[in-house]
C-alpha cells in the first residue's frame, strides 16, 4: 500500500508541507536520528531471550499497580497528616517486563491466546477523596492535573472552580465536561454538564462553544434526532450567526444518515457558502450524490492484531 | 499503486511467507527491514530513551508470535504499527504508574540507556510538543504528520472510522500549534 493513497475522507495537507513554525520543526526532527539499539544488537537480544511467559506482563503490571495505588494513597495520608515524607520503595526494575521470545521453531506451533497489549486499565483510578485539594483550585492546577492524566482528580479540581459565578467558573464547567467526555467516557456526564453550562451561563463567552460540544456529544451518543433538533434550533440563534457553516456540516452529515439526500444537499450547499472546508462535507457528498459509493466508505480491517 | 510499490508490498508478502514456513533468515530480514520504522514508530508515540529497546522487542515478540495470523488482508506495516500503537500506550501507562513510585523514571532524559536528545534538539521541542496532546490525539497525530500515514491506514490502525480520524486529527494541530507557539 502506497502512503496517502486516496481514501474516502480527503484530508488536509501534512504539517510538514506547509511554511509555518510547526511545519519547519517537523521537518528538522523527522531528519535528526532516532536513538536507540542498534538492529545487529536488537536482534541478538531478541533471539536471545527465553521462552516467553503469557500473561505475565499483565500480572506483573496489574501487580505493579495495585502496589502503585496502595503507595499512592499512603502517600495522601502520609501528606494530609503532615507527619512524614513519602519514602520509595520500589525500583525502576520492578516495570521491566521479563517477557522473552519464543525460538522460530516454536512458531509454527499452537500458540498461546494472544495476550491483548491493552490492559483494560485505561486511565489511573481516582486515588482522591470526593473533597478537592484546597491547592489545586486553579485552573492551571486543573490543567497540569489533568496533563498528567489524573482525570478524575482533575474533574473535581474543575467542579470546585465551576461553583463560583466568575469566567473562571465558566471556562472550569466547559473543561469538566471536556473532560468527563473526551478523557472519561462519560457521555451522559458531560451532557449534563454542559446543559448546566447553558443555563447557568446563557450568554457566556464560551455559549457558542458549548453549543457546538452538545450538538457533537448527542452525536456521539447516537441521539442523531436530538442533535438535529439541537442544530436546528441554534441555526435560529447567535450560535447559527457564530457556526453556521460547521451547524450545517452537521446538519449534512446526520441527514444524508438518515437518507434525506435533498435536505442532506441543501445543508451541503449552506455549508460550502459559508466557506466549510470540503474534507468535512465529504461524508455527506458521498453518502448522497452517489449511493453506490457509499459502500466504499472506510472500509475497515479484520486483521488480528494482538 | 505504482510499479515499485507492487514489488515491494510482495517482497514483503514473500518474506512474511517465509517467515511462517520457519525459515530463521526470513526472520532477520523481517527485523532489519522494519527495526528503524518500529523504533521510530515508538519513539515519536512518546516511548522514553530507557523503554525503547525493550518495546521494541516487545513489538518484535508480538510480531513473530502472532505473524502466523496474519491473512495479508491490510499492509504489513499497518499491522506492525497497530502493535507498535498498543505497546507505546502500556509503554507510557507504565512510566506514568512509575513515577507515581517516586518519580524514578523521567519522561524525556534519556537516562538509563538509549541516545540522550539534546536539550536543543527539534526532536526534543517535537516530543514536547506532541507531549501536550492526549493519549488518542497523540497516536493519531503521529501516524498521520510524522509517519505519513494515509488516513485510511490510521483508521484501520485504530479502529476507528476515518471521520474520527479526521476531528482528533484536527484537535491535535490545534493543541500542537499551540504548544509550538508557546514554547517560543
Amino acid at each position: 500500500m502506497t502512503r496517502r493513497e486516496s481514501s474516502a475522507i480527503v484530508f488536509p495537507k501534512r504539517l510538514v508541507d506547509g511554511e509555518n513554525r510547526a511545519a519547519a520543526l517537523i521537518r528538522d526532527a523527522l531528519a535528526e536520528k532516532i536513538g536507540g539499539p542498534s538492529e545487529a544488537r536488537s536482534f541478538e537480544l531478541l533471539s536471545g531471550r527465553p521462552p516467553r511467559q503469557p500473561h505475565a506482563g499483565r500480572w506483573v503490571f496489574a501487580i505493579g499497580a495495585m502496589a502503585a495505588l496502595a503507595l499512592f494513597s499512603a502517600q495522601s495520608l502520609l501528606r494530609s497528616e503532615q507527619s512524614l515524607e513519602p519514602k520509595i520503595t520500589a525500583t525502576a526494575e520492578s516495570w521491566t517486563p521479563k517477557r522473552a521470545l519464543p525460538a522460530a521453531r516454536e512458531l509454527g506451533a499452537p500458540e498461546v491466546q494472544p495476550e491483548p497489549a491493552q490492559p483494560k486499565l485505561e486511565r489511573a483510578p481516582p486515588a482522591r477523596s470526593a473533597r478537592p485539594d484546597p491547592a489545586a483550585s486553579d485552573t492551571a492546577s486543573c490543567a497540569e492535573l489533568s496533563r498528567a492524566g489524573k482525570y478524575e482528580a482533575a474533574v473535581q479540581c474543575y467542579g470546585h472552580i465551576a461553583q463560583g459565578s466568575s469566567m473562571a467558573a465558566e471556562i472550569a464547567l466547559y473543561e469538566k465536561a471536556r473532560l468527563e467526555s473526551r478523557a472519561l467516557g462519560r457521555g451522559a456526564a458531560a451532557l449534563a454538564t454542559l446543559d448546566e453550562h447553558g443555563r447557568r451561563f446563557p450568554s457566556g463567552v464560551l455559549a457558542s462553544e458549548v453549543g457546538m460540544t452538545r450538538i457533537e456529544l448527542l452525536i456521539r451518543l447516537g441521539r442523531g434526532e436530538n442533535a438535529l433538533a439541537a442544530i436546528e434550533s441554534g441555526l435560529k440563534g447567535p450560535l447559527g450567526r457564530e457556526r453556521g457553516g460547521d451547524l450545517q456540516a452537521l446538519r449534512a452529515d446526520l441527514l444524508s444518515t438518515r437518507g434525506d439526500c435533498v435536505g442532506a444537499r441543501a445543508a451541503l450547499s449552506l455549508a460550502r457558502a459559508a466557506g466549510v472546508h470540503p474534507s468535512r462535507l465529504q461524508t455527506a457528498e458521498q453518502r448522497c450524490p452517489a449511493a453506490d459509493d457509499a459502500a466504499n466508505v472506510a472500509p475497515r480491517s479484520n486483521q488480528d492484531a494482538p | 499503486m505504482d510499479a515499485s510499490a507492487g514489488a515491494a508490498v510482495d517482497s514483503v508478502h514473500a518474506l512474511v511467507d517465509r517467515c511462517v514456513a520457519g525459515e530463521p533468515a526470513a526472520w532477520r530480514g523481517l527485523h532489519r527491514h522494519y527495526h528503524r520504522t518500529a523504533l521510530a514508530v515508538l519513539r515519536r508515540l512518546g516511548v522514553a530513551p530507557h523503554q525503547l529497546e525493550d518495546a521494541c522487542q516487545e513489538v518484535f515478540l508480538d510480531v513473530f508470535q502472532y505473524l502466523p495470523r496474519f491473512r495479508h488482508e491490510a499492509d504489513f506495516r499497518t499491522w506492525l504499527y497497530r502493535i507498535c500503537v498498543s505497546h507505546a500506550r502500556v509503554a507510557r501507562r507504565r512510566a506514568r504508574v512509575a513515577s507515581l513510585l517516586g518519580g524514578l523514571l523521567t519522561s524525556f532524559s534519556g537516562e538509563g540507556g538509549g541516545q540522550p536528545l539534546d536539550e536543543e534538539s527539534a526532536s526534543r521541542k517535537l516530543a514536547k510538543a506532541v507531549d501536550k496532546l492526549s493519549e488518542a490525539e497523540r497516536v493519531v497525530f503521529v501516524l498521520f504528520e510524522l509517519e505519513g500515514l494515509s488516513g485510511k491506514e490510521v483508521a484501520q490502525i485504530i479502529e476507528r472510522p476515518e471521520a474520527t480520524v479526521f476531528r482528533r486529527l484536527h484537535d491535535a494541530r490545534k493543541r500542537f500549534t499551540a504548544a509550538i507557539e508557546e514554547g517560543g
